[in-house]
């Protein structure tokens, strides 16, 4: 049996589901609205045993060959109360099934564990220079005199968050530089520019997708709100350069992984990021490349 | 030559941090909390964490000055940032955290604990995970048991034995003469990739089973305390 946890609502989690569930294969989706009415119950000694129960349905954790974790947070989904026994036993129940993936022999896309990196981009940054690819020079401070100097030195920066709260990755302007004082208050983390083209890789199990994106904007995610847009189509990667993006998902234990790569007009390869839960819909439906395909076939295999 | 500097980096509420700062004082000890991270002065570029400058005790310290770091929580809570704007305090804290986690990674000093993926200080496991690896570590487990919804929510089975509790300090043990506990509590540790870990088992000798362990054990004991500091400057 085939596991999947998030909402249904969620189009990369129903992309995959859907297509085991028109081949008959046997599947479970935990739907996180539902939280309330499942009940679970996890044992952890020298075997790893257990249950997950609802009105309709048992299932045993021994019977769980692989799963697919896209879950939200509990405490921003509606119909979980704020507070009190309802919330605890959401609470409780995520909490049991992020312990038992990340211990499970089961296939898990992706371990927990391995997803955490991804909430400090410097320290994934340093992930990623030590299995291969370049990455920009970053200063992270609270001093405003070390920021000017750091502008000033790679002319172009962009500024970004330093947790994996999403921001908007904006180049510093002239505009900005008065509130370049405020960074005293809370660390700040500084870019320099990369020039070049934007590529989305989707590493599934071996199996990899490029996408180069073109778009004018600083951050392509966010084109359309200043009227630009983004185009996006299949791109054919180098060899060595897909092996090496095979080779980071592998080190950071990701099976299935977002990789952002930059092209720049010298020819280097500078990688950004390495998305945990890549929302890959996106770009499968702009390409047609079945990276929902890829995902079944890694679940079932 | 300049001074050096040991860090321990500690709620404003730590009133044991406060305590070794005091005592460790001729060896350069400075209390580091999360307000000190709204100080300017900080700098970390990735890659060069030796050129790194922290804040902290209104100091600022070069990176390579730190000696050692004591780490006593796993991470920044909100409502530590009294100074911050209420709104701005969850995004700040997050921010802050990412940062500790970045730059204290990179840091080549001894330090206790070095931190996880997700926290400040050690992998900050659920309970399940702990008995797992302990388990893996081939120390028998008393089974992890979590039921939801249940009252207990969490609980161990049953047990009747008294436990006992192991403070492991690099190759240092403290609690009990037991060479058997130490021995199961320092491969826990070893599993676990941290130094400073209170491991606490059912009964003794071969008939001892795991029952939890703890990243942020009570360190105030002189000799275990005496070993944190031997261990955090290199000795």
């Amino acid at each position: 049996m085939i596991l999947f946890w998030g909402l249904p609502g969620d189009s990369p989690l129903t992309a995959v589901a859907d297509l085991l569930a028109r081949r008959r294969v046997k599947t479970a989706f935990l739907d996180q609205h539902d939280s309330l009415e499942w009940s679970v119950e996890l044992n952890v000694g020298d075997a790893i045993s257990g249950y997950l129960r609802n009105e309709s349905q048992y299932l045993d954790f021994a019977e769980i060959k692989s799963a697919y974790l896209r879950p939200y947070d509990t405490r921003d989904l509606a119909g979980v109360p704020n507070e009190g026994p309802g919330q605890a036993h959401a609470l409780g129940l995520g909490e049991a099934l992020l312990g038992w993936a990340d211990i499970t022999p089961a296939k898990v896309v992706n371990r927990p564990s391995a997803m955490t990196p991804n909430n400090s981009k410097p320290y994934q940054s340093m992930q990623i220079r030590a299995l291969g690819f370049a990455v920009p020079e970053t200063l992270v401070t609270t001093d405003p005199e070390a920021a000017r100097q750091f502008w000033e030195k790679h002319g172009t920066v962009i500024y970004k968050s330093v947790s994996s709260v999403r921001s908007i990755v904006s180049k510093l302007s002239s505009k900005q530089s008065a509130r370049l004082e405020n960074v005293k208050w809370c660390p700040t983390q500084f870019q320099e520019h990369i020039p070049g083209t934007d590529y989305r890789v989707h590493v599934v199990g071996d199996k990899v997708f490029a996408s180069e994106i073109e778009s004018q904007a600083d951050d392509y995610r966010y084109a359309c709100r200043n009227g630009g847009e983004a185009k996006i189509k299949t791109a054919r990667l180098p060899r060595e350069v897909a092996d090496r993006c095979r080779r980071l998902a592998v080190g950071v234990n990701l099976p299935v992984a977002g990789i952002d790569l930059r092209l720049t007009p010298t020819g280097e390869w500078y990688c950004f990021e390495v998305n945990p839960s890549p929302g890959f819909t996106y770009y499968q439906n702009a390409t047609g490349q079945p990276i929902a395909e890829a995902i079944a076939q890694y679940l079932v295999q | 030559m300049a001074r050096k500097a040991l860090l321990i980096l500690a709620s404003a509420s730590d009133e044991s941090a406060r305590r070794l700062a005091a005592l460790w004082k001729s060896d350069g000890a400075r209390l580091m909390l999360p307000r000190d991270l709204s100080r300017p002065g900080w700098r970390y570029q990735p890659g060069q964490v030796e050129r790194s400058v922290a804040a902290a005790d209104g100091e600022l310290i070069p990176a390579r000055q730190i000696s050692g770091v004591l780490t006593r929580l796993g991470s920044i809570a909100e409502d530590e940032l009294i100074e911050i704007a209420p709104d701005d305090r969850e995004y700040v804290a997050r921010e802050m955290n990412a940062f500790l986690l970045a730059w204290l990674s990179a840091l080549r000093c001894p330090m206790l604990n070095r931190p996880g993926s997700i926290s400040l200080s050690g992998p900050n496991w659920r309970p399940e995970q702990w008995a797992h690896a302990a388990s893996q570590a081939g120390v028998p487990v008393v089974p992890s048991r979590r039921r939801v919804p249940c009252e207990n929510n969490l609980s161990k089975v049953l047990h009747f034995v008294p436990p006992v509790t192991v403070t492991v300090v690099g190759k240092k043990c403290f609690g009990t003469q037991d060479k058997v506990l130490h021995d199961g509590a320092r491969r826990i540790a070893r599993h676990a990739n941290v130094e400073l870990l209170a491991v606490t088992f059912a009964g003794s000798g071969k008939d001892a089973r795991f029952l939890s362990a703890d990243l942020w054990p009570n360190i105030s004991a002189p000799e275990v305390a005496g070993a944190v500091q031997e261990h955090l400057l290199g000795r």
